[in-house]
């Protein structure tokens, strides 16, 4: 394994909660976030010894909406990571932001801060649609920060989206992908809507106020979305993640090949030494137990040798590439094959695997059902 | 005191029924000044449990019979008053439930004088719950109740009646001492096996088990005498002195004979010897339940369990998973075929997929039952035509008052076990009620109805059907399996057929879409949960061929209509 490891910090502020929203993010409580900061940094000095001297390879500023908060604040949680650990020189940095709530400004002042990759929330083009799962902003919006952003001088930039919308439409969705295209960002995400329990719309669907979109039209706009990106030159190098050649999220990437990262901040996850723990997940209750010197632990898990090895088959399977048949054998000492041939030669019969020279990965068909592929793996 | 005192069973008090037959002891000082020593047993009324209660009326002198005030006399009334007659026994007609806002003491009264013929003049009207009328009911039985006869010098005459398995006593036997005593120290012998025992305790029922130092003839108690096996104590049985042995067992009973079988099977294979131990503890208290292994090759290992009704069948599987803590898939249950080969010799087939091959089968024979089916006189037409349905014949019909009637007909057993009891109630509101009898076998037009899915027979979901009925009864399975097995990863075709006929056809579609979207931030315990979890679920699944079959779908056979 590298030495390397990817850092995260979580920016739960948010001006308003999106209908389908499952993460941790706090609407009306925008005063909180210089509190937060220094907890942030507070708990920088806890987990200090753990990264020691690992070298920090990539940022990534999530949210929660980042770009709702003062830049000041991201600038001197970025300032004390680079004062504290070794970050390296080329790193990704990026940060999350929504259409709307960046300006010239507020994008110059992240390039100063050395973040040289942006995540977009646009979700979908149309208007009724976006106002439809409960976003504030417009698709004209969407274009003018994204305008702003290049001209700051941002030229890694990812767009996300969503598809299987309630109401959707196949034309809407390929209008949305056509046009954001056109405006050709490095990195595309397509996220498959998923309606979890919790969420405002959970209960709508549950109140009949909403029908979930049919899975026959669902699996349409995945295959056009699939084909579409391919044709114009965007790969779908992992389940939901579509990029120019050289523009893969390096970040995400650590987390699929099963690497090390350290999460900040309220409900952020951190996998280190064998051990992944989740931060506690409200806000104030992490605020104050920073502030009490106390870790804001949620739960932590140590993770076996047989566990390790299933986790980087769930997550490298996402990949296109695949797992690497060399790297896991050098990581695990067994070689692939022989600890899962037998899953592998079942799914592969099934048409869901493929098996070459170098790697094991899931087949376009096997995409689809990847749950019920994965758990073929399982111990 | 406790309410529903001697429904022990969860699932007696959950329902409301008496499925085991339990005794108590009391003493009772009546009216005349005297103290009188009273045995009760208190016995099921269900018609699949008939066998509990002659069991108990054979020990008793007498029986009080407790009509519904709310409900009058049902089909299961007639068929125990006529078991107590049978008997001989003093019968004391009593109405229950006088405190409900529907009882009709009246009326109820009248048809227990008109259909029972009994004299219901002076029947006690009592309230169970609120405790009404329960002295008068005790004095009636010390009055017209005859003292039990017997002689406590003759040789040791104690007939098993019901037993026991207790963990720390080993099968403990309730017993009706009907001559001589039985005390501790004792060498009793079985008379059926010749086994014996040496008596550790007796004791009554009070009405938790209470030692004493002796039964005498007259009295109802328990006997244990360390003895390990169920068949030690088998019941009907006589117990007599091993000293001094009587030179005649009493009149035994009649060996109850399972109607209904179905396989039973470990949800996890690996559970097999479990289920075994646990069926045998079960059979130490429940006589009337037979099991002997069996294999499918969709189920693994098992056991064909044999029992006397569809109710009998449904509270074994409960008592299983409840008290045994057992997982389990069952089969749709089948009675016993007799089929006479070409060749001329004959087979009993109580599992359809041991049917031989159509060419060696010159017909079959399947169980046909006389019912008798009370109702309200308004559901008539609605229960004849559902015996039309059933393939019943009209045997005839009669009114007992101007509101209730009696319907007889002939059914197969076949038919009844398929639902019918639950449709009777449907179309009749839950008035009309149901009793029956095994009559007898007669020959039938049946086939084999066989579930194919993905081209592959099933053995566990064959059926007997009626020719006439295999179409419709095809279509409905398949139907029904299409709902419960959930999508694979490929497409599943069921098909229903009748030897190499396929006669109806569904397809399950392949699973479309089953992966998570986002990867929540890092989050990775959360998904590996998440396919822990799916793993699970498809634990509980048996594995059939290359399908995924759910536990339900075993008894999706017998769940359409």
């Amino acid at each position: 394994m590298s030495n390397s490891i990817g850092l995260y910090v979580h920016i739960p502020f948010c001006a308003k909660k999106c209908l389908y929203c499952d993460f941790t993010s706090y609407a009306g409580v925008l005063a909180k976030q210089y509190v937060y900061k220094d907890a942030i940094i507070k708990e920088m000095g806890m987990r200090a010894n753990m990264i020691g001297d690992k070298r920090i390879s990539t940022i990534f500023i999530g949210g929660g909406t980042p770009s709702i908060i003062d830049t000041a604040v991201i600038n001197a949680i970025i300032d004390e990571v680079r004062k504290n650990f070794h970050v390296e020189q080329d790193a990704e940095v990026t940060i999350e932001i929504n259409p709307g709530t960046v300006n010239a400004k507020s994008l110059t002042d992240y390039r100063a801060m050395g973040i040289n990759r942006l995540s977009i929330g646009l979700q979908a083009w149309q208007d009724e649609l976006l106002k439809a799962i409960g976003r504030i902003h417009t698709s004209a919006e969407f274009v003018d920060s994204y305008n702003e952003a290049r001209k700051a001088g941002f030229d890694n930039i990812n767009v996300d989206l969503m598809f299987g919308l309630p109401q959707q439409t196949i034309g809407q969705w390929i209008h949305t992908l056509q046009a954001v295209v056109s405006l050709g960002p490095e990195h595309i995400s397509c996220y498959d809507l998923q309606i979890e329990e919790g969420t405002r719309m959970y209960k709508m669907v549950a109140d009949g106020d909403i029908k979930p979109l049919d899975e026959d039209a669902d699996r349409l706009m995945y295959k056009t979305a699939v084909e579409l990106l391919g044709n114009e030159g965007y790969e779908r190098y992992e389940v939901s993640n579509f990029a120019k050649p050289g523009f893969r999220c390096r970040h995400n990437l650590n987390y699929w090949y099963n690497g090390h990262y350290v999460g900040l901040g309220c409900a952020a996850h951190s996998y280190l030494n064998h051990i992944r723990w989740a931060n506690m997940s409200g806000l104030q209750s992490y605020i104050d137990t920073v502030s009490d010197d106390n870790i804001p632990m949620d739960f932590e898990e140590y993770i076996d040798h047989d566990t390790e090895m299933f986790e980087t088959m769930m997550l490298g399977l996402r990949t296109s590439e695949g797992v690497n048949k060399k790297l896991f054998e050098e990581r695990f000492g067994i070689q692939l094959y022989q600890r899962y041939g037998h899953a592998i030669d079942k799914l592969s019969a099934m048409g869901l695997m493929c098996d070459d020279e170098s790697a094991v990965k899931v087949s376009d068909k096997g995409m689809d059902v990847l749950n019920s592929v994965l758990v073929e793996f399982l111990p | 005191m406790q309410a529903q005192l001697l429904d022990t069973m969860e699932i007696e008090r959950e329902r409301g029924i008496t499925i085991k037959a339990q005794a108590v002891r009391l003493a009772y000082k009546a009216k005349d000044g005297n103290i009188y020593q009273l045995n009760l047993i208190d016995t099921p009324g269900h018609v699949d449990f008939t066998y509990e209660v002659s069991r108990s009326l054979a020990a008793c002198e007498g029986a009080v019979l407790v009509v519904d005030a709310t409900q009058g006399i049902e089909a299961q009334t007639l068929a125990n008053v006529y078991l107590a007659m049978e008997h001989d026994l003093e019968i004391i007609p009593v109405i229950n439930k006088i405190d409900l806002p529907s009882a009709d003491p009246n009326m109820v009264r009248r048809e227990i004088e008109e259909v029972l013929g009994l004299d219901a003049a002076g029947a006690p009207l009592i309230s169970a719950k609120m405790g009404t009328g329960i002295e008068e009911v005790l004095e009636q039985i010390v009055q017209r109740i005859p003292p039990p006869a017997g002689e406590e010098s003759a040789p040791l005459k104690a007939l098993i009646f019901d037993s026991y398995y207790d963990p720390y006593k080993g099968a403990v036997a309730y017993v009706r001492v009907k001559d001589g005593y039985i005390q501790p120290g004792m060498t009793i012998k079985m008379m059926s096996s010749g086994m014996m025992f040496d008596v550790t305790e007796v004791g009554v029922f009070a009405p938790r088990l209470q030692p004493t130092e002796r039964l005498s003839v007259g009295e109802v108690g328990y006997v244990a005498a360390s003895m390990k096996d169920v068949r030690d104590t088998r019941v009907g049985d006589t117990i007599t002195d091993a000293a001094r042995p009587a030179d005649k067992p009493l009149p035994g009973y009649k060996k109850v004979t399972p109607m209904v079988y179905c396989g039973i099977y470990p949800a996890d294979g690996a559970h097999y010897e479990d289920l075994r131990d646990a069926l045998e503890k079960l059979q130490l208290n429940d006589a009337a339940l037979v099991f002997e292994p069996e294999n499918s090759a969709a189920l693994g290992f098992g056991f064909r369990c044999g029992f006397l009704g569809l109710l009998h069948m449904e509270i074994v599987q409960e008592r299983l998973e409840r008290e045994y803590d057992m997982d389990l898939v069952t089969t749709a249950p089948s009675v016993i075929y007799r089929i006479i080969k070409s060749d001329g010799s004959e087979m009993m087939l109580d599992n359809p997929t041991n049917m031989p091959p159509t060419t060696e089968i010159d017909h079959i024979e399947e169980p046909v039952v006389e019912a008798q089916i009370m109702t309200p006189s308004d559901y008539v037409g609605a229960i004849m035509e559902l015996c039309q349905e059933r393939r019943g014949v009209f045997k005839d019909m009669s009114y007992l008052d101007e509101k209730r009637v009696v319907l007889r007909y002939e059914l197969p057993l076949n038919e009844i076990i398929f639902n019918f009891f639950d449709a009777l109630k449907s179309r009749t509101r839950g008035y009309a009620s149901l009793d029956y009898e095994l009559k007898g076998y007669k020959e039938s037009d049946l086939v084999k109805l066989d579930i194919l899915l993905n081209g592959e027979v099933v053995d566990a979901l064959s059926t007997i059907v009626h020719r006439d009925k295999a179409y419709a009864r095809g279509r409905a399975i398949a139907e029904k399996l299409k709902e419960v097995i959930p999508r694979q990863l490929f497409e599943i075709p069921i098909q229903a057929a009748i030897g190499q006929k396929i006669i109806a056809r569904e397809t399950i579609s392949a699973l479309r879409k089953d992966v998570l979207a986002k990867c929540y931030g890092g989050d990775v315990t959360r998904k590996r949960k998440l396919l822990e979890k799916q793993k699970e679920g498809k634990k509980r699944m048996r594995q059939v061929g290359s399908v995924e079959l759910p536990q339900e779908a075993f008894m999706a056979v017998l769940k359409v209509d």
